[in-house]
């Protein structure tokens, strides 16, 4: 069954594109990304399957649930449908989704890199969509540094094939040892990976391109491509590199330390939503990797879940975030200012999206954050834990600014406009998820447990 | 599932009322208050005081097995005490709140009543998760209570309590995760459960139960608070509106209180008696700065909010002679303290409400326009400065009876505390009630909503003063369960 999921999903993709021929069909061609996204969603419930060099098993159904859901508040949120082409975008949309999941199910680094290029060429697309200066920006610097990362990534890869002799995850565990020229290719490995998470030294493009795209495209990088580049990560050190971790673990903790601090702390002094959720998201990856460094089961299990929530957690902030552009034009926090009145539900979603980011009890993000921390307590990396747990701390304050504004501030809009409703429903969706998970989160650790099982039996 | 019903109602009273709209919020709150205050009053009837010590009503449901988290309610005396208190306060609050929140109502009365459940579940849970889970739920409407209906200076404030309060619960948080861990490493059994975690402190060296035990107790005296950490408080009352002070200083430094007796007490025994002395140290200063301070004040909120932290240093050193009888005085004054100010803040707020100001050279020379609210206000002083008869003496005369047994004639001089208490207070009384009288028809004397705010905590602080027997008995025997 799963694999005939993936290539419904595949033919719904390529026929949005089609549809991009049709006049005023932006109604089809938003039931095609959503019906891509319900079954992706859906496709947690069915047996495990293997199709050609991708194992659709659990670590899939993890990436694919994530993914999923994420499309989908995508694209309840509606900023696709008014753009000129609609089919063209969702179509990229589609695409974008199946490579994220297709890249963190192979099982080797050939047929990893063709469903990384499905997803990052679509991509970089959708990032140039705005036609001004901005975007042309944002669009560019993706580009250019998404490439130079592709590079690093053949490069990486090449290294260690080269100095293995094999492709196959599992078969270069067997033969590989530490020595430079894999140290190399670890090094370049992180980079590559590292450009797409957002860590510390290779996340400046991020902000530029999160502000100056389409608001949606902060919703895609931080949700779906970020799930990839975490996914593929945890995959290729936990399966292939996993013989050789005294070479990568010192490195991956002390990037993840960096990462927390600098995202936490430049995050404190923007004043713009979508800046501050790109420092945000730079700031997450930290907690994720850290999860990586520990290498103990339960912090495994945390950052896997942490994934999880941090593309859910994400892309509800962003819809938010798009619907308060779409009421006020402004996504300073000073415009935040009587949208209590107008997009109530708006502020609460985000609300919520941003207490879960700090890791506030009875939500999601707290159980995750929980369990890495309790898990690298576990895998002996104590200070690593201290930084985590004091840049969780200082980061209440930049999450506390914008609601402030919106709550607590007076004052009216000038514009017209409320939040659509299929923008409202997905919120709220997200906000469900979020805080059904933080009630009872054990089915999303249970699912994070099979998935680290089935790559490291 | 008594408890259960008492924890939750409020919060779901908070929610209808939310949904009633603006105008009837307000008297959902208050028919949700005064139920609980009735399922609060059937409780201390049902609850059995002779084994007082034991704990009682006990629910516990399994939650999250992963983590050893269950959902596990129970009281004891001490516990059962507070849910009436909070019960009983409330009701005032709402009452109090009735004509001055004009704006936001709906949301207003929502966050008042989720904050209910948070304090009351922070009495009753006896799972450190559930615990810590309640500690941070009274965090947030407490924050934008502050920050929403505040006076002028509210954000400085709110955020400056938010950032306090919130260090203490980290503090908290992070001993409780060691406690847990220590747990599980050497039983291997992953649990929350307060009864079971009692046994921790035996699994390590007092050098580090010490240590855990200190952080838990610093966290826990931010929120008392005592000085030196007290400075959130003047600022959080001052620029709360005055039926939130009510519920700030009556039942939030309360749970800073219960925390110290049954966590840092419950969970570390002997660390904590070993480090008795200097809690009651930091008593004793709160008491001597606090009360200066109190004195100097020309602002009657922040004069009430200074006599505040003097009460809560009187507490500290009843719970620092670590004897039976300061411990009576100690758990006396945190069920006293929380009447007497209570009622004292909403008196602030219905000056307000009508002078437009807490400065007393602006509010005084009401006597004559009127009576009823001058007699109240004469009650409250006395009431605050300990006045035989009431319930401010038996907590005082208990604490201090407490820091005679365990501290000799070094505890002498705190007498003089007692003193600079009065006079603060009498000075106030003397301000605000005598003297030229300035007003006469044109201020408006309490309306009956605003009589039965007062008289409700009126009626226990009279009766716990003329016969304060059974209460301090009950106190006794949890006091002297957990000294042995």
């Amino acid at each position: 069954m799963l694999e005939y999921v993936v290539f419904v999903v595949l033919v719904l993709g390529l026929a949005d594109l089609a549809v991009d021929l049709l006049k005023n069909a932006d109604r089809l061609a938003s039931l095609f990304s959503s019906t891509s996204s319900l079954l992706l969603i859906l496709s947690v419930f069915l047996p495990d399957r293997q199709l050609f060099a991708y194992s659709l098993n659990s670590f899939f159904k993890l990436a694919s649930l994530a993914v999923g859901i994420s499309l989908l508040i995508i694209v309840l949120s509606g900023e696709l449908m008014k753009t000129e082409r609609p089919g063209l975008y969702n179509g990229l949309l589609i695409l974008t989704a199946l490579g994220a999941v297709l890249a963190s199910a192979a099982d080797d680094f050939i047929s990893m890199l063709v469903a990384w290029q499905l997803s990052t060429l679509s991509s970089y697309v959708l990032v140039s969509l705005k036609k001004d200066i901005f975007g042309a920006e944002a669009g560019m610097k993706y580009l250019v540094i998404g490439l130079a990362s592709f590079g690093a990534l053949i490069f990486g890869i090449g290294l260690i094939a080269g100095s293995t002799g094999s492709l196959n995850y599992v078969s270069i565990s067997r033969t590989i040892t530490g020595n430079p020229v894999t140290l190399l290719g670890v090094v370049f490995l992180i980079s590559a990976l590292g450009y797409k998470m957002a860590a510390f030294p290779f996340f400046v493009w991020m902000p530029d391109t999160y502000q100056g795209a389409l608001p949606v495209v902060g919703g895609v990088l931080s949700a779906i491509t970020k799930t990839m580049a975490f996914m593929v990560a945890f995959k290729i050190f936990l399966v292939a590199l996993l013989p050789i971790k005294v070479l990568w673990v010192p490195i991956i903790a002390i990037i993840s330390a960096l990462t927390m601090i600098y995202g936490n702390i430049a995050a404190l002094v923007q004043e713009n939503a979508r800046r501050m959720l790109a420092y945000s998201s730079i700031a997450h990856a930290g907690y994720i990797l850290m999860a990586l460094a520990a290498l103990s089961s339960s912090a495994i299990v945390g950052g896997l879940s942490h994934i999880f929530v941090h593309a859910v957690m994400k892309v509800v902030a962003f819809a938010t975030v798009m619907q308060v552009l779409m009421i006020t034009g402004s996504d300073y926090f000073k415009d935040f200012a009587g949208l209590r009145r107008r997009a109530p539900l708006t502020l609460f979603s985000m609300a919520v999206s941003f207490m879960t980011m700090i890791g506030i009890p009875l939500t999601a993000g707290f159980w995750t954050k929980y369990v890495i921390f309790l898990g690298a307590v576990g895998g002996g990396m104590w200070w690593l834990t201290a930084i985590a747990v004091i840049c969780s701390v200082i980061s209440i304050w930049y999450y506390i600014k914008p609601l402030r504004w919106g709550f607590v501030e007076g004052g009216e809009l000038m514009t017209e406009g409320a939040p659509s409703r299929a923008a409202q429903v997905g919120m709220l969706l997200g906000t469900a998820v979020i805080f059904l998970l933080g009630f009872v989160p054990s089915p999303l650790l249970a699912l994070a447990r099979e998935a680290m099982l089935s790559i490291i039996p | 599932m008594l408890l259960s019903l008492i924890v939750w109602l409020p919060a779901i009273f908070g929610v209808i009322a939310y949904l009633s709209g603006e105008r009837r919020s307000k008297h959902v709150t208050l028919l949700g208050a005064v139920l609980d205050l009735v399922l609060a009053l059937y409780l201390s009837v049902s609850f059995n005081w002779s084994e007082a010590y034991r704990m009682q009503f006990t629910e516990v449901y399994p939650w999250i097995r992963m983590f050893g988290v269950s959902y596990k309610l129970s009281v004891d005396g001490l516990s059962m005490t507070l849910v009436l208190l909070t019960t009983i306060l409330f009701v005032s609050s709402a009452l109090g709140s009735m004509r001055i929140i004009k704006e936001r109502n709906a949301l207003y009365n929502l966050l008042l009543m989720v904050l209910q459940t948070g304090i009351l579940g922070v009495f009753v849970s006896m799972d450190l998760f559930i615990f810590f889970l309640f500690w941070e739920v009274e965090l947030i409407p407490m924050y934008f209570l502050i920050a929403i209906w505040g006076s002028e200076n509210r954000r400085y404030a709110a955020i400056k309590f938010f950032i306090f309060t919130h260090i203490g619960s980290l503090l908290m948080f992070f001993t409780f995760i060691f406690i847990h861990l220590k747990y599980f490493w050497t039983t291997g059994i992953r649990t929350f459960d307060y009864s079971t975690l009692t046994a921790a402190e035996g699994y390590m060296p007092l050098t580090l139960a010490k240590i855990l035990c200190s952080l838990l107790i610093i966290g826990y005296l931010i929120k008392v608070p005592s000085v030196p950490l007290h400075t959130w408080l003047p600022d959080a009352h001052v620029e709360a509106p005055s039926p939130i002070s009510v519920i700030l200083a009556g039942l939030l430094l309360k749970t800073g209180g219960y925390g110290i007796l049954r966590m840092g007490y419950g969970l570390f025994p002997k660390a904590a008696a070993s480090i008795s002395t200097w809690i009651a140290g930091l008593g004793a200063l709160s008491l001597f700065y606090a009360s200066l301070v109190a004195i100097s004040q020309i602002n009657l909120k922040r004069l009430v909010a200074y006599s505040s932290i003097a009460h809560m240093g009187v507490f500290l050193v009843g719970i620092g002679s670590h004897t039976v009888i300061g411990w009576v005085g100690a758990m006396f004054m945190m069920f006293s303290h929380g009447l007497i100010n209570g009622m004292l803040f909403n008196m602030c707020g219905f000056y307000k409400y009508r002078f437009h100001s807490y400065d007393i050279p602006i509010l005084k020379g009401f006597t004559k326009a009127m009576p009823i609210s001058s007699a109240f206000l004469v009650f409250g002083g006395m009431a605050s400065l300990g006045l035989p008869g009431l319930s401010g003496f038996p907590a005082e005369f208990f604490s201090f009876m407490g820091a005679f047994k365990a501290f000799g004639y070094v505890a002498i001089p705190l007498i003089a505390g007692l003193l600079l208490n009065a006079a603060y207070n009498l000075w106030m009384i003397q301000r605000m009630i005598f003297g030229e009288q300035r007003y006469e028809d044109e201020a408006e004397d309490l309306v009956v909503t605003e009589i039965v705010a007062l008289l409700i905590p009126s009626a226990f602080i009279i009766l716990l003063g003329v016969y304060p027997a059974p209460l301090a008995e009950l106190y006794r025997v949890v006091a002297l369960n957990m000294i042995g």
